[in-house]
């Protein structure tokens, strides 16, 4: 079943809208993520399409059919919530069945449907306890065997596993996408966590700012974001965003100390310029052309995260290979080997420069290592 | 002490298994935690002996004999008292009326309460406005009350009767025809109550969880289907507190009985705890009055057992 | 280990000698509230009374005369609540240091408190000091006396009347009721006054009330209890199912029936709604105590006509017993303390005290002489009908029907008949009513005298 968003729109008193303009086509089957920070209306945007919430403007769509002013319970789908909304009083059984009951199945048939979906999420020999007598991935399994058992083709998931410990949140998110794929469920995935929409989603549409910013498969959202806003989003460590002016034809000088040289030449005004501190490379204290001095140094064992600043000031963050050895203070030569996205004054992408690389080669710099 | 008795650190299984095996056997006291035992629980104790346990035995042996016009109990008749008591049409009246009274009362302060805070929980224009009105009765006394409702139910200048007359319908002796009497007895105590289990049941309804109508609502549950598969599940264990308080409260209603009715007329309204002060304090009867508090008490003690096991097994998630 | 047991013992000594040192400071704070009985040189002598309103501002400035008369006393007034809570409180403070020196006590508490044995008979004070008791209104003394015994001195004494609203009548044109009215003609005035005002004044009511129960018997000379009521022995039994009872029982049940008397209830609530039904013009005539005549006339524009209490046709009015209370001296104080209490009861006794008490209150001169005092003469020239229960009073001639009970359990006796008088206003039958208030009753008196030793 697809999903058509059509220019929607929340405005809970005039003028001040909370959403505006969202259009976007869900594919039947698909895994569709919105993600955004805290506060830039996506929970509001579920909302909306479950029917909890009344769309102030615009058309919503579901299977082909009109669906922006019909009740919850008539828009054939199901919700998945961060807290699981699970009925305290109620058996795993009685929970997953409550949504059939309600609708008044014949008893047989909530019957098989609820075996069926506590079967799904392996969890039949806890079916006759409480929520509380289960863990945080059990009471998880149980929200997704209830949205199971409706039958719905449409799930909806407002942030599912942010409440649960870093390693059952990975593990979780193998198997929603896996269960996703073989019951064959379109679904509308909210989360604040870039990781999560990144690995789980076929496309994501980025909210930002009462807006939306981007919608793309994972890949285009990462390699080429509309703005510095997604640029910055995705991806860890972040994306440094430097500012930039022209010092030449084809050339940028970015925070006063870097030069990047351009395929073509750009009008003169003031420019962002996003690289990823992948596509920096750097040469240890007393080696190169110092112009950037460590202010910390975090050890993550794969890598280094460095903490810099350029000579001008502007923060830089860095990545090293973690056999080298850095201190606060020590004095780097930092140089563009990577990627690098050029964004006007207002944050809108313009163009790439591939592989920026001006003198020394990654190759090299390990090697010196 | 803690520090002394404390295994040193042990493998984490084993420690757990540990602590499981004190808490199965219970917290044993040594030689100098019984000093302290007795050093902190001797004061209470001490006014619980004083002020409860005495009185409760004295009250029982008393029960036992007749006293005489002062007070001493003189001629012991075992459980005369008693026979005396439920064999006489009198009190078994005061029972049943005792018994209308109490279901009456936590039926309607229950519904009325639900009611009350289920609208209130709505996000209206104004409904704060509302929710201090309702939860208004906490702060009125029981004499401020009696006043008002004898005025509201007072005949020939009741306001009841008042509207009654202008509407040319018949005129109702609240207070001097027994079934009427209780009726406005029972009014005037479930607004009583009403403010506070407003309150409480208001309270409750705030606590569940807004995801859980949420889910109902996409699940196809219909309003009414949530209010008794959600809510009131969700508020049994406040619904449980809340009925016993009432129903205890109830038990022991004196105030506005004594005010409005004095347990008239014809003893329609003489519920047992009023004939225990009756026969106590207007008629010196102690001994009569204590057989019909240790009834009370045994029935008041009945019913909140009787409650627990039913209902507190049916509230508890 | 060992040094730390050590250390718990002393802590759990130190705490307990706490505990025990709070209680005992605390013990001695309380039980000597009154150390300072004989601050000013005086004598205190603690009162209590239960009077509210002008009889309460009324007693207060009695004390203060009083204590302004002489140098050895000092009257201390203390009110108490109702007349039923007082009469447990004085038995359950007797003996102790918050016990009163003189309190008053309700009509029908007069055999109790006297079987006590916790007050002095006032009669060894009248001996004492030849006190002439034949100013003091025979019928309110012979209420207090057992035996040829003054067992305590009546004090605020009220006579039960018939009050109507004479303006209302007058317009209504109907005769008002002779001064001492039968039934029937009770009956007849409140029949015209049903009819005449196409019912939108209610004709009569006599509230459900043990007191006036008791008043319809004793205006028909019928005993309530045997040994003539009590006056020559302890009752052993009660007489509810007379036939001038039953009578008198049939006049009420069928005029509520027939809509000519109103049924205001029991209770405290009864007498406020029946007084506010008959100022309001919506209530022609009422039985109640003389002590409400202040209520009455204060603020009446309509004037107050006053008649006897009735009685049934065919006989002449036995004349009723009092109401009120009467003042008793307590035996748990020094004989000082006892003589400074009979000197406030003689101080009250007096015919300007009783002049005063009436005119401020409602509730009778006792003292013959008071009749020529200013403070009556004033009233009387107001109110020529406040003369009325006094003419009563003085009109009976005591008996033993109609100098009250002398009988333990009296407030419970009550509470049987007006739970009685309730079902005959709801059409109960009669006989049956009754029967059930006496066997009630008659097992209320057997297990008090049982109780009690008699």
């Amino acid at each position: 079943m697809s999903i058509e968003l059509n220019a929607l729109g929340k405005a809970y008193t005039a003028d001040e809208w909370v959403l505006q303009n969202v259009t976007a086509h869900i594919e039947s089957g698909e895994f569709f993520a919105i993600v955004g920070p805290s506060g830039c209306g996506k929970s509001t945007l579920l909302r909306m399409i479950a029917g909890l919430i009344p769309i102030s403007t615009g058309e919503l769509q579901i299977d082909g059919k009109v669906a922006t002013d019909l009740p919850p319970k008539d828009r054939q789908l199901t919700m998945v919530f961060q807290s699981y909304a699970l009925f305290p009083f109620l058996s795993v059984t009685d929970n997953v069945a409550f949504g059939l009951k309600a609708r008044k199945f014949p008893a047989k048939e909530i019957e098989e449907r609820v075996t069926k979906a506590i079967k799904l999420v392996n969890l039949e020999e806890f079916k006759d306890r409480r929520p509380r007598d289960l863990s945080g991935g059990q009471r998880q399994r149980v929200a997704l065997a209830r949205a199971i058992a409706s039958d719905a083709k449409v799930c909806l998931m407002d942030e599912p596993l942010s409440n649960l410990d870093a390693q059952l949140r990975i593990k979780m998110r193998t198997e929603l996408r896996n269960l996703q794929q073989e019951l064959g469920l379109t679904v509308i995935y909210v989360t604040h966590d870039q990781v999560e929409a990144m690995t789980m989603a076929d496309h994501i549409m980025v909210l930002h700012d009462h807006k939306i910013q981007q919608i793309g498969t994972p890949l285009d959202i990462y390699n080429r974001p509309a703005n510095t806003f997604v640029a910055s989003f995705f991806g860890t460590p972040r994306m440094n965003l430097l500012p930039a002016r022209v010092t030449a034809d084809r050339e940028l000088t970015l925070a006063d100390t870097l030069k990047l040289a351009l395929p073509k030449p750009v009008p003169v005004a003031d420019y962002i310029v996003g690289i990823r501190p992948t596509s920096l490379y750097l040469v240890p204290q007393g080696k190169g052309d110092p112009n950037a001095q460590v202010k910390t140094v975090e050890y993550l064992g794969a890598q280094i995260l460095l903490e810099a600043e350029l000579s001008d000031g502007t923060p830089i963050e860095l990545t090293a290979d973690p056999d080298d050895v850095y201190r606060t203070g020590d004095w780097l030569s930092v140089g563009i080997d990577g990627n690098a996205y050029v964004f006007d004054h207002a944050g809108e992408v313009q163009f790439m420069v591939e592989g920026g690389r001006q003198h020394a080669s990654r190759s090299h710099a390990s090697a010196q290592a | 002490m803690q520090a002394e008795v404390t295994p040193a650190p042990k493998p984490k299984a084993d420690q757990s298994a540990a602590i499981s095996r004190q808490r199965a056997k219970g917290y044993n006291l040594h030689a100098g935690d019984k000093y302290y035992a007795f050093a902190f629980l001797g004061p209470s104790l001490l006014v619980l002996g004083t002020f409860v346990f005495y009185p409760m035995l004295r009250t029982l042996y008393l029960s036992l004999f007749l006293t005489d016009n002062v007070g001493r109990p003189t001629v012991f008749v075992g459980l005369k008292n008693y026979i005396g008591l439920l064999t006489s049409s009198a009190y078994q009246a005061s029972l049943q009326a005792t018994a209308i009274y109490v279901i009456a009362v936590v039926a309607l302060t229950l519904i009325l309460g639900l009611l009350l805070a289920q609208l209130a929980a709505k996000k209206l224009a104004g409904i704060q406005w509302f929710r201090t009105i309702f939860s208004a009765t906490m702060g009125v006394s029981v004499s401020v009350a009696a006043i008002f409702w004898l005025f509201i139910f007072s005949p020939s200048i009741g306001l009841f009767d008042q509207i009654g007359s202008f509407l040319h319908l018949p005129i109702v002796a609240w207070l001097t025809q027994p079934g009427p009497a209780m009726t406005a007895v029972v009014i005037s105590t479930v607004w009583m109550n009403l403010g506070f289990t407003f309150l409480i049941l208001f309270g409750a309804l705030q606590m569940v969880p807004q995801s859980l109508y949420e889910v109902s609502a996409i699940e196809g549950a219909s309003e009414s289907y949530q209010f008794f598969h959600v809510t009131i599940p969700m508020i049994s264990p406040t619904l449980f507190f809340t009925s016993t308080v009432t129903l205890i409260g109830a038990f022991k209603s004196f105030g506005l009985i004594d005010l409005m009715t004095a347990g008239g007329p014809n003893n329609a309204t003489n519920l047992l705890v009023y004939r225990v002060y009756q026969d106590a304090f207007l008629s010196g009867n102690y001994g009569l009055a204590s057989a019909e508090s240790v009834i009370l008490a045994v029935i008041i003690a009945l019913f909140t057992l009787l409650q627990f096991k039913f209902l507190e097994k049916r509230v508890t998630y | 280990m060992k040094k730390q047991t050590v250390s718990h013992k002393v802590f759990a000594i130190v705490a307990g000698v706490l505990v025990v040192l709070a209680v005992v400071l605390g013990w001695t704070a309380f039980s000597h509230p009154s150390a300072s009985a004989q601050s000013n040189g005086r004598i205190k002598v603690v009162f209590w009374h239960e009077m509210t309103g002008p009889a309460q501002q009324q007693l207060i400035k009695f004390s203060n005369e009083f204590n302004r008369s002489q140098k050895k006393y000092e009257v201390v007034p203390e009110f108490e609540g109702s007349y039923n809570e007082a009469v447990q409180k004085v038995i359950n403070t007797h003996g102790t240091d918050a016990s009163p020196a003189v309190f008053q006590s309700m009509d029908i508490s007069t055999s109790q408190m006297h079987h006590t044995g916790y007050t002095t008979p006032v009669q060894k004070f009248i001996d004492a000091d030849n006190y002439d008791v034949n100013k003091i209104s025979a019928g309110a003394r012979a209420f207090y006396a057992n035996q040829g015994t003054q067992l305590s001195m009546p004090f605020n004494t009220s006579q039960p009347v018939l009050f109507y609203n004479a303006t209302l009548l007058k317009k209504l044109g109907v005769t008002p009721p002779p001064v001492n009215p039968s039934y029937s003609d009770i009956t007849r005035v409140a029949t015209q006054v049903m009819q005449k005002s196409n019912k939108k004044v209610q004709g009569m009511s006599v509230e459900i009330y043990g007191w006036l129960f008791e008043e319809f018997m004793a205006n028909s000379g019928t005993s309530f209890a045997n040994n003539d009521d009590g006056h020559t022995s302890t009752p052993t039994a009660s007489n509810l199912t007379g036939t001038s009872t039953v009578n008198t029982m049939k006049w009420l049940q069928t005029n509520v029936k027939d809509g000519v008397f109103a049924n205001y209830g029991a209770s405290g609530n009864a007498l406020n709604n029946e007084i506010a039904s008959f100022l309001s013009g919506r209530l022609a005539m009422f039985l109640q105590s003389s002590a409400t005549t202040t209520q009455l006339t204060t603020g009446n524009k309509n004037k107050l006509g006053i008649t006897y209490y009735p009685h049934p046709d065919g006989q002449k009015s036995n004349g009723v017993a009092i109401g009120g209370a009467s003042l008793w001296i307590s035996n748990d104080k020094s004989a000082t303390v006892q003589r400074g209490s009979w000197d406030f009861i003689k101080f009250l006794m007096t015919a300007k005290s009783q002049a005063e008490w009436q005119a401020a209150t409602g509730y009778l001169a006792l003292n013959k002489d008071s009749q020529k005092q200013p403070a009556l003469l004033n009233m009387y020239k107001k109110l020529p009908e406040a003369k009325v229960p006094g003419e009563q009073l003085a009109a009976a001639q005591p008996n033993n029907t109609n100098s009250g009970i002398f009988m333990q359990g009296l407030i419970q006796a009550r509470n049987l008949t007006q739970t009685a008088m309730e079902q005959i206003y709801a059409r109960s039958n009669i006989q049956k009513a009754l029967q059930t208030a006496q066997t009630s009753l008659n097992g209320n008196i057997k297990n008090n005298n049982r109780a009690n030793g008699y």
